[in-house]
């Protein structure tokens, strides 16, 4: 057992032994995240620190900032683009897992969570209340709303259904890069109009402060009815939608699409048989069963009048959890292939683009652009067609060649930036620091890049918090 | 820097390795194991054979040795070392399982009438069983787990041979690691394995619906299931017991968050941790005692003598009256 | 002296490591999880692959992490459900294997 090194020794005086380690193999699953499959040594963190207190948090700033030591943040580091990451040797992994208070205050329609509060416990909590968790994150499992609120993602939902995060944040509790602890915003649900230093916070992706509590407005848990629609052409779902929304129908909370092809593994291993074709799943919500299924009535007629090959209303509840399993666990399609012929994926494109251009931007995404290798290879696609954000996915099997493999994956990442860039457009789900800044840089210009920079800099002089990411660092 | 090689194969998995491959069960100690048998003329030849296993006749001892190998580590004796200790003892005559064994002896043995239950249930709903006696081997499933896969090929193998001697074609088990051993493992290390092998719970469930007997309790009882890990991931069944305990009149079976039961059910920290890590095995049992308790359940269920035996552990240190049960047994009171 | 099985079998493990993609849906499922990522199957398995592939971390430190999974295989399940059907559990007992091995190799003898 080594004995503990300068940085675990003063960390752990500040916010207690039990809440910091030094163990190589507890620093090694903060310094690595999904976007990477190997490590790199160089980058694993000193140390890891899990203060349980907004104090601890203070104090450990201050203590980076008097030696110079990067800290980067993680909620659950599940990010995907590659912000959880170190990008600089030497750092301070702070994890906000230790703040899980939960405290409800709901005569003001809030609740006030800590920064560590895990996404699916707290939607267990709500809806046991009779409340929305109004986000749907595909990691909801192990991610906390502290991370979520840094990157103001809803996942899956419409954003025009239930608005972004942003929306239901009436303030935080955040600790500045150089250890100040501030209160934001206010606890009406009539929020300030004008300058209000919430909004410094949310979506920030951790490069202004460290938030460590936020005070969540609470919104009720609304009736569905699902409805699913099988259609022979992708774009045939885009028109419904591009119809449903000008007809003025009230946005669903859910507007999915998964296409054939990747439809076929999830259904089999649900025991679905084949599905018909390309697959749309929308879930229209109201205060009342009725008004939700009148919507759905409608949605059916959209579906229809966009040549529909079957459309129908799920009542089953068993068959509601298969539908929306099968769109949502889109994994299962790299399962049930094995050895050399087991499929891994080698690229991913997410990109929002407006509403009357999806049906180019599907064509476009299959054959409109000039990248040979994506061309070449299996794509499938789906996405939340509901809020105009799309996935496309290239999958191979893992015997191919690892220099191919690697050309797929930057083709996916040019060809994201190319249509987020020709439709005037940024992605919607998971945020624009580490590997998206290059397209940042290209979409908004190098003024706007700037501007943020100076800002950091303003903010966070010593470069403390996440250093690297706002850069692009560890990207070319 | 490398550790020492002494200290990386935690000294319990040593200890049941030699008590397995030189003893032929979990504990090592002398006492039969087919002794629970007795006056049940239980064929060593039949179509089904039932496969007792040593789990529930060795779980107390297991709890003594265990216990033993804590009591070592409070005197700042560390895991590691009381293997040495083990050798140190073996010297001079002595055996540190036989003396744990004879610390126990006088307590009660509340696992072994399980396998009496079973036979029992069985006979009810019209099902007679072979057993093999004193010639039943340890399945050898422990080794597997720490990782001797090499010695565990071989003991699948020599046991293999011991199924054909006495003719062996299907295999009933009970315990369900064994039978997850049996099912699973065998057919990967031996080769012409052959034998059919169905756990327990999934003849009774067949049996019940054919014989159409009625099992009722008579107080009504509100109780939870445990699905065991073995028996939920390893064998795949988690519909038999249910429907099993669901035909119990007078037995009301509450539900657990659905992320904790069937497939999911949350393990219990039995298998083989209390033994290594004996902290976070209680750690564990605790969590899951909490969750189970929280049903508002009085009777807890299960079907593994692990399970069981951790279950009782974590109700007793948190003071609940709420009863640990094998499925079999509350069968066998409900089929009078 | 290079063991050619036990060298297959670090090839197996680094390998078979390499699709777990850190999504983290094994942490919350993990028995031994008490707010320490290494106490999950993806904290296992990168400790695996820091040790083998790397060469760094201790080797009595690995064996703990290793030997502290009960093997219930909730991670292998959710795994399957949601993720990359990487293996998890079947990894981390291949990794005992090999520490088997490796003590048998190293002392020359059986421990």
């Amino acid at each position: 057992m080594n004995e503990d090194t300068k940085i675990i020794k003063d960390l752990s005086s500040l916010i207690g032994r039990e809440n910091v380690s030094g163990n190589i193999f507890d620093r090694i699953s903060y310094g690595q995240d999904a976007a990477q499959p190997d490590l790199d040594p160089r980058m694993i963190p000193l140390a890891v620190a899990k203060p349980s207190t907004t104090a601890g948090v203070s104090d450990v700033l201050k203590y980076a900032n008097e030696h110079k030591i990067p800290v980067y943040i993680h909620g659950a580091g599940t990010a995907f683009k590659g912000s959880p990451r170190p990008k600089r040797p030497g750092s301070i992994l702070l994890s906000t897992q230790g703040l899980k208070s939960i405290e409800a205050h709901e005569e003001d329609m809030y609740y006030e969570l800590g920064a560590g509060v895990n996404l699916y416990e707290l939607e267990k909590l709500l809806f046991s209340r009779g409340y929305l968790l109004p986000l749907a994150i595909g990691s909801k499992f192990a991610s906390t709303i502290g991370g979520a609120v840094s990157i103001n993602t809803i996942g899956h939902m419409v954003d025009i259904c239930v608005g972004k995060i942003v929306d239901y944040v009436m303030g935080v509790e955040a600790v500045l890069p150089t250890g100040e602890i501030i209160e934001t915003g206010t606890k009406s649900i009539r929020r300030p109009a004008g300058l209000d230093a919430t909004k410094f916070f949310v979506g920030s992706e951790g490069l202004f402060g460290i938030i460590t509590r936020i005070r969540f407005r609470v919104t009720p848990d609304p009736k569905r009815a699902y409805v699913v629609g099988f259609f022979s052409e992708l774009t045939d779902i885009a028109h419904a939608f591009q119809r449903y929304y000008r007809e003025k129908l009230p946005p669903p909370l859910y507007g999915e699409m998964i296409d054939k092809a990747a439809a076929r593994a999830p259904f089999l291993i649900r025991g679905m048989g084949e599905p018909m074709g390309h697959m749309a799943l929308a879930i229209n919500v109201s205060q009342t069963q009725a008004e939700a299924d009148r919507q759905a009535e409608e949605t059916i007629k959209v579906f229809k009048s966009e040549h529909a090959i079957e459309t129908f209303i799920v009542t089953s509840k068993k068959e509601q959890i298969d539908y929306w399993e099968a769109r949502d666990n889109i994994l299962n399609i790299l399962q049930g292939s094995a050895d050399e012929g087991r499929l891994v994926m080698a690229g991913a494109a997410e990109f929002a683009v407006p509403l009357s251009k999806m049906d180019e931007a599907i064509d476009y995404l299959q054959h409109g652009h000039n990248y040979e290798t994506l061309k070449k290879n299996t794509l499938f696609i789906y996405g939340h067609v509901g809020t105009c954000d799309l996935h496309g996915m290239w999958v191979v099997p893992v015997s191919v060649d690892p220099a191919e493999r690697a050309r797929l994956g930057k083709e996916a990442v040019a060809l994201e930036r190319q249509i987020n860039i020709k439709w005037g457009c940024a992605s919607g789900e998971i945020g624009q620091t580490a590997s998206r800044v290059a397209f940042f840089k290209e979409r908004y210009g190098p003024a706007v890049h700037q501007m943020l920079i100076n800002t950091k800099r303003a903010i966070d002089p010593n470069d403390i918090l996440n250093p690297g990411n706002l850069e692009g660092e560890g990207y070319d | 820097m490398r550790g020492s090689s002494k200290n990386i194969i935690p000294a319990i998995h040593l200890q049941i390795r030699d008590n397995v491959l030189q003893k032929s069960s979990l504990s090592g100690v002398a006492e039969s194991r087919s002794s629970w048998a007795q006056g049940l003329d239980l064929p060593r030849q039949a179509e089904y054979v039932f496969f007792a296993a040593c789990g529930y006749q060795h779980m107390r001892f297991v709890e003594g040795m265990t216990g033993a190998l804590r009591y070592a580590g409070k005197m700042g004796v560390s895991l590691g070392q009381v293997r040495g200790i083990t050798k140190v003892l073996g010297k001079a005559g002595a055996d540190l399982a036989s003396m744990t064994s004879r610390m126990m002896a006088s307590k009660e043995d509340p696992y072994s009438p399980v396998l009496v239950s079973c036979i029992s249930v069985l006979r009810k709903l019209g099902v007679e069983v072979g057993y093999l006696q004193e010639d039943e081997p340890c399945c050898g499933s422990p080794l597997y787990y720490a990782g001797f896969e090499k010695e565990f090929s071989e003991l699948a193998g020599r046991n293999n041979e011991i199924f054909k001697k006495n003719g062996l074609k299907k295999i009933i088990g009970l315990v369900p690691g064994c039978t997850s051993a049996l099912r699973n493992l065998y057919p990967r290390y031996v080769r012409d394995y052959d034998i059919e092998v169905e756990h327990v719970l999934q003849v009774i469930d067949r049996r019940l619906k054919q014989v159409g007997l009625k099992p009722r309790i008579q107080e009504e009882t509100r109780a939870v299931y445990h699905d065991p890990c073995q028996l939920s991931r390893h064998l795949e069944i988690t519909e038999e017991p249910r429907r099993i305990l669901n035909s119990i009149e007078g037995l009301q079976m509450l539900e657990l968050d659905p992320e904790r039961s069937g497939r999911w059910s949350t393990c219990c920290g039995g298998g083989g941790l209390e033994g290594s890590h004996p902290e976070l095995a209680e750690r564990i049992g605790q969590r899951r005692i909490e969750e189970l308790l929280a049903t508002g359940a009085s009777v807890i269920l299960t079907n593994c003598p692990a399970c069981q035996m951790q279950l009782k552990k974590a109700a007793r240190k948190a003071n609940s009256k709420a009863e640990v049960a094998d499925i079999i047994q509350f069968l066998d009171q409900a089929l009078t | 002296m290079i063991d050619p099985e036990l060298e297959e079998l670090k090839k197996e493990i680094t390998e078979g490591v390499q699709r777990c993609w850190k999504c983290r849906m094994c942490v919350a499922m993990c028995p031994t999880y008490e707010g320490w990522f290494s106490q999950s199957a993806a904290g296992r398995l990168m400790a695996v692959n820091l040790f083998l592939k790397h060469g760094l971390g201790d080797l009595e430190d690995l064996s703990n992490l290793l030997y502290s999974c009960t093997t219930c295989r909730r991670c292998q399940s959710r795994c399957k459900a949601l993720s990359t059907d990487c293996s998890p559990a079947d990894l981390i007992l291949k990794a005992r294997k090999y520490l088997v091995k490796t003590a048998i190799s190293q002392k020359g003898e059986r421990p």
